[in-house]
């Protein structure tokens, strides 16, 4: 295995934890990013029974603080001085009607979704540009595309990263970066933990595979745009969501 | 090599200039080839060469040779000449 360092941000949740134990094995350092340090720790101990050899790095700041990103990325360059996978899975859900989406919603969900993954690839990109080579993986969603009622702010800011990774892409593959996106549909996670059996069941009948998706399902195509198989892919933003159409 | 010596290499390779092109009062988009795409190759360029992580304000400030070499004195980088 030759020396990576890998970052995901947003470890903790269903989807990041999921891509973390897959690529616990390919990579020699894995940064779990997260808020919750309990949590983290707990997936550490988890990572090192699954790859004993990896070395895994805990870090805790503010995705959406461009100040606490600089500092975090100026830790991964003292120690490391390389990145070559960016995993931005950190982001929050806000349910809200445009009607009652107060100003401070707007700005949290931005924030969380778009402006902490567009400082991660800033930096991330630097870092990788440097061995001329590197993936980043973007988490949108179905309703970037799609739209879904009750969540105008959320699809405005999951499609703000369809719009990033399309850009960037283009800006940064003469540094030997790729750039890609997946957009989940309906995944159990935390995240729709508070969903009703009602909703559930009328969601799984919109998708054509029948069934909701799991976390592991997304960090699989996730673990493949950051391998080498996918070193023509760039700029995509592919969906894994069963063909839910809402 | 001295520091500037070195800056002056980084500037000519990233910057993809004959040595001959290169002076030291070269500055930002005042040639094709510093454009915002030379730019990003050029603050990579630096980075990896003095092994620092510039601070967004410096990249941004980074707009000719001279200011180069004095946002780098702000990182421990010496230049002597």
């Amino acid at each position: 295995m030759i020396e990576q360092v890998a970052l995901i941000t947003g470890a903790s949740g269903g989807i990041g934890a999921a891509v973390a134990k897959q690529l616990a094995g390919r990579v020699s350092v894995l940064i779990i990013h997260g808020r919750n340090e309990v949590a983290l720790a707990e997936l550490e101990a988890e990572l090192l029974a699954l790859a004993p050899a990896l070395t895994v790095r805990l870090l805790c700041f503010e995705v959406a603080d461009a100040a606490a990103v600089s500092e975090a990325f100026k830790q991964i360059h003292q120690y490391y001085k390389r990145l070559d996978v960016l995993v931005n899975c950190a982001g929050e859900m806000i349910e809200a009607p445009l009607m009652t989406t107060t100003p401070a919603q707007l700005q949290q969900v931005f924030s969380s979704n778009s402006f902490g993954s567009f400082y991660c690839c800033q930096y991330a990109a630097r870092l990788m540009a440097r061995n001329n080579s590197g993936s980043i993986v973007n988490v949108s969603s179905v309703v970037a595309e799609q739209g879904a009622a009750g969540q105008v702010a959320y699809s405005a800011a999951k499609a703000s990263l369809n719009g990033m990774t399309s850009a960037m892409a283009k800006e940064i593959a003469s540094s030997g970066i790729r750039i890609n996106a997946v957009a989940p549909g309906f995944i159990e996670t935390s995240m729709v933990a508070h969903y009703s059996e009602e909703q559930r069941h009328q969601l799984t009948a919109k998708t054509a595979l029948g069934r909701l998706g799991k976390p592991d399902d997304v960090a699989s195509v996730i673990t493949f745009l950051c391998s080498d198989g996918a070193s023509y892919i760039t700029g995509q933003t592919i969906a894994v969501d069963g063909y839910l159409l809402l | 090599m001295s520091n500037t010596e070195k800056l002056a290499s980084i500037f000519t390779n990233c910057l993809c200039l004959a040595p001959e092109d290169f002076d030291e009062g070269l500055s930002y988009n005042t040639i094709p080839e510093w454009d915002s795409t030379g730019h990003m190759a050029l603050v990579v360029g630096i980075e990896k060469g003095f092994d620092v992580m510039l601070d967004m304000d410096d990249i941004i400030d980074m707009s000719s040779f001279a200011a180069s070499k004095a946002i780098l004195k702000k990182y421990d980088i010496e230049f002597n000449d």
